[in-house]
């Protein structure tokens, strides 16, 4: 939330009751409050009726500011057909559905929309997922409607974001991993207690012998669900990767699972021994564990957007009468009419068949910030935004023909593993030694004593713990994911830290990621009449333009009020032209004015004469990234600057990087091309992007990072997160992905080490139940520390810290 | 001596009894949401208006 502007002594220093931001000078006052907008007002005005001010109390920064609120269409949830498929679950009585509402922040929305029923009566209950800024509804659809609850939610400042199709419920929550770590930590440690008299000998006096027997068969029964439920998991990956002929972690584990069961069973069911229940179940316990945390994600962030999030669910369709009717995107065919209205984002490609002036807004999608104008028949693309004008559309193509949704086809890269495994190599060394060291063995032993032998090889197959391996990459990756999120660098998956360590090609798009937003505009003023700067504020208001938005912005904070004027005449391309009491007002470009001065600023003139100067947007570099590109440019060589903009007139990117690696006027498909060349020269290419036009790059890369500068914006799909004024960290953060080798490194050894000490007994058939016992747990414990502490230890320790 | 099996058992059954609780707990969701409720704790009883609340 943005701080309260100190007031100037020409306004009063009035708080908005609801958000708490300065009020203009045309705030919104009733029964003694100060508002900053009708929109405010009116949230505190249902709140108060309904006795919900307790709202204000719970959380300090509880509203937020309405301004920004645009009123929305949902006339389209009338529609059944359209409206179901946001539905979950529905009968006579009640309706559930699921709905994200960007808009929650604090205790307050949770304590608000909890109580939805008392606004809406139709409404049972609202459950709100604060995580994922979600919220359960149930609501009587015999008593409201979807369209009235979404419009309810808008009311009090949580517009809802409205997908075209309601998310699969089970998707989510992997609910079967849990399970099956509490099965396996309840055998496991029951068999671990059972196995208690076994290691210390007790009860080796008469009776005991009865009592073991049975006692043995107990864990034997109790070994089951560990090996056909819980650790089911492992047997069909590794069924599966062998049938691929690969060669994964699932293999040796598996080796190792059967091996422990079946001369276990063996033992036991022949009474020769206790067998090594305990191991068993400790190893799958283990090995659970270690996939858990590191499938950990960040609820609020969401990877893996698609068009889906972007393009509007519904259009209009226009009739012969001049009326629309709310119809599904999806079901527009060529040869359709439908109007977007302003402000309002085309869902399909068509033709327009009327004049736009004011002109079409592409940002969204190609990042070019000047609008394009738009004549009758001209081919307009989904994505765009109708400014001041409604755009009247045929539709040459359904929606999924889109021309930019090609962008979105790009199917990810193969080995888009999310899961950090030991390399393959080592992987395959790991096994074959231990299948020859165990043959090895037998071959050894069998001359002198076949029962050694066997107990001998099999001790091979069982110490040689692959659980080791396979939770030092995860530990440590998975360690490095959640410390990165406490600086704002978030990670889809701890795999993507480990393929930022191996990028060697770097490629930046500039607006909005290494350029921030744009600052105000600055006014130099060579008149400040007061009812002259009102009429210009008045006319800067009806146009959509940016620079008007930018002087309207601009003359609000000096402190204008707008004057009441009549019909604004807009030349396009040019400005706007107003006759007021006798005077002509002109705004525009320096050439529509009249005057003589160099090309880029905005003129407001009367009767001929300058009132002020509006000059461009200064976009400026976010802080530090101007030595952030050229510390990679000179460590890692391959950096580009790739844009949708212009080529700007003075080339200041030339100081940073070499002009044959500055890239202009590059369409969201250049850039994806320009991707999947590099990456076809053998590099190693990471994306840093931030917009639906760097979505196809992103993906195509072999990592995409997307820059955002508030957690409530969209990311488009990519491998990660970071926030905005932190790019310049980038540097460090390559550099602490790189040192987490030296933890691996660490790690393999200790687990290697581990299975040497194991070996040693297993091979001369001493292995006895008790140390397998402990030797199992005691590596993976050990190697899960070292991990994470090793993490811990690389991430602190640079001569920089981490901002955060 | 025999006995200490019966009591091995029924303990296991105890035991069995707390699993099936952890597995019914995560299977009706009860840990799908772990911030909300930390949240929801403190808030404070809340009057609402005359009407009927109709939950």
């Amino acid at each position: 939330m943005t701080t309260p502007v100190a007031p100037s002594p020409t306004t009063r220093a009035l708080s908005c009751t609801h958000c708490g931001e300065h009020c203009e000078t045309e705030a919104v006052i009733e029964n003694g409050h100060s508002f900053c907008c009708a929109g405010c007002a009116s949230v505190y005005q249902i709140l108060h009726d309904n006795e919900l001010l307790s709202f204000y109390h719970i959380d300090d920064n509880a509203g937020r500011t309405q301004q920004d609120n645009q009123h929305s269409d949902y006339s389209w949830l009338e529609v059944p057909k359209l409206a179901d498929r946001l539905i979950r679950y529905r009968d006579e009585q009640r309706c559930h559905v699921s709905i994200e509402l960007p808009a929650i922040h604090c205790a307050s929305c949770i304590w608000l929309l909890e109580r939805l029923h008392e606004l809406l009566p139709g409404v049972r209950s609202c459950t709100i997922n604060f995580a994922r800024k979600e919220a359960l509804i149930v609501f009587d659809p015999q008593q409201t409607t979807l369209r009235t609850v979404a419009e309810m939610l808008h009311r009090i400042g949580y517009p809802p974001h409205l997908r075209a199709h309601a998310e699969e419920p089970g998707k989510r929550t992997d609910r079967s991993l849990i399970y099956r770590i509490g099965v396996a930590g309840f055998c496991f440690g029951n068999i671990m207690l059972l196995s208690f008299p076994e290691y210390f000998g007790w009860g080796a006096d008469a009776g005991a012998g009865q009592v073991g027997g049975a006692v043995n068969y107990l864990m034997l029964v109790l070994s089951l669900p560990v090996v056909f439920y819980a650790g089911s998991g492992f047997l069909t990956a590794a069924y599966h990767a062998l049938s691929a002929r690969r060669v994964t972690i699932d293999l040796p584990i598996v080796i190792g699972m059967s091996a422990l069961f079946l001369r276990s069973a063996y033992e036991i069911v022949a009474g020769t021994g206790a067998g090594y229940l305990d191991s068993l179940a400790g190893l799958v316990f283990f090995l659970l564990i270690g996939r858990w945390f590191q499938s950990h994600t960040f609820a609020r962030l969401n990877f893996e957007r698609d068009y889906h999030d972007y393009f509007p669910v519904a259009a209009q369709r226009l009739q012969a009468d001049g009326t629309t009717t709310p119809v599904a995107s999806e079901d527009l065919q060529p040869g359709d009419t439908i109007l977007v209205r302003p402000g309002k984002l085309i869902p399909a490609d068509g033709r327009l068949t009327a004049a736009a002036p004011a002109g079409i807004d592409y940002s969204f999608v190609t990042g070019e910030r000047d609008p394009q104008p738009a004549v009758v028949g001209k081919e307009v693309f989904a994505g765009g935004r109708a400014l001041a004008n409604p755009l009247p559309i045929e539709i040459t193509k359904a929606t999924n023909q889109s021309y930019l949704l090609q962008l979105w086809l790009n199917e990810r890269k193969e080995d888009a593993e999310a899961t950090v495994a030991p390399p393959q190599q080592l992987t395959l060394i790991f096994t074959i030694a231990i299948l020859v060291l165990a043959t090895l063995t037998f071959s050894y032993w069998y001359p002198t004593d076949e029962a050694t032998a066997f107990r001998a090889a099999t001790a091979v197959l069982i110490i040689a713990c692959p659980c080791a391996l396979a939770l030092a990459a995860p530990f440590a990756y998975g360690t490095l994911q959640r410390l990165f999120a406490n600086s704002a660098f978030y990670f889809r998956d701890p795999a993507a830290i480990r393929t930022l360590a191996t990028a060697n090609a770097f490629v930046f798009d500039k607006t909005g990621t290494l350029m921030g937003q744009p600052d105000h505009e600055p006014v130099s003023f060579f008149r400040k009449t007061p009812a002259t700067l009102a009429v210009f504020r008045a006319m800067a208001e009806q146009s959509t333009h940016p620079r008007s938005r930018g002087l309207a912005q601009a003359l609000k904070k000096h402190g204008t009020t707008p004057a009441t004027i009549g019909p604004v005449e807009e030349i396009p391309g040019g400005g706007l032209r107003l006759l007021h009491q006798k005077q002509e007002y002109l705004l525009g470009s320096a050439a529509f004015c009249g005057l003589e001065a160099p090309h880029g600023k905005t003129y407001c003139m009367v009767d001929g004469e300058k009132v002020l100067a509006l000059h461009p947007a200064n976009t400026l570099l976010r802080p530090g990234v101007d030595a952030m590109l050229v510390a990679l440019q000179k460590e890692e060589g391959a950096t580009y600057l790739i844009s949708g903009d212009h080529h700007p007139k003075s080339n200041i990117w030339e100081e940073y990087l070499t002009p044959d690696r500055i890239h202009f006027r590059q369409s969201p498909f250049d850039k994806r091309d320009f991707i999947t060349k590099l990456r076809e020269s053998g590099k190693k290419v990471l994306m840093i992007g931030d917009g639906i036009n760097d979505a196809g790059a992103l993906i195509a890369a072999d990592i995409g990072l997307a820059v955002n500068e508030d957690e409530a914006n969209f990311n488009p799909a990519c491998d990660g997160v970071i926030k905005g004024d932190l790019l310049h960290a980038l540097p460090l953060v390559l550099r602490t992905a790189r040192r987490l080798r030296l933890v691996l490194f660490l790690t393999y050894t200790l687990a290697f080490a581990y299975n040497i000490i194991g070996l040693s007994y297993a091979v001369t058939g001493t292995l006895s139940p008790v140390v397998a016992a402990i030797l199992m747990p005691l590596s993976s414990i050990s190697v899960m520390i070292v991990a994470v502490v090793g993490a811990s230890i690389i991430y602190k320790s640079d001569e920089y810290h981490f901002p955060g | 001596m025999k006995v200490i099996l019966l009591l091995i058992l029924i303990s296991l059954l105890i035991a069995l009894g707390f699993l099936a609780a952890f597995l019914w707990a995560v299977g009706t969701g009860q840990y799908d949401d772990e911030v909300t409720p930390s949240m929801r704790i403190l808030f404070e009883d809340h009057q609402a208006k005359s009407n009927d609340e109709t939950n």
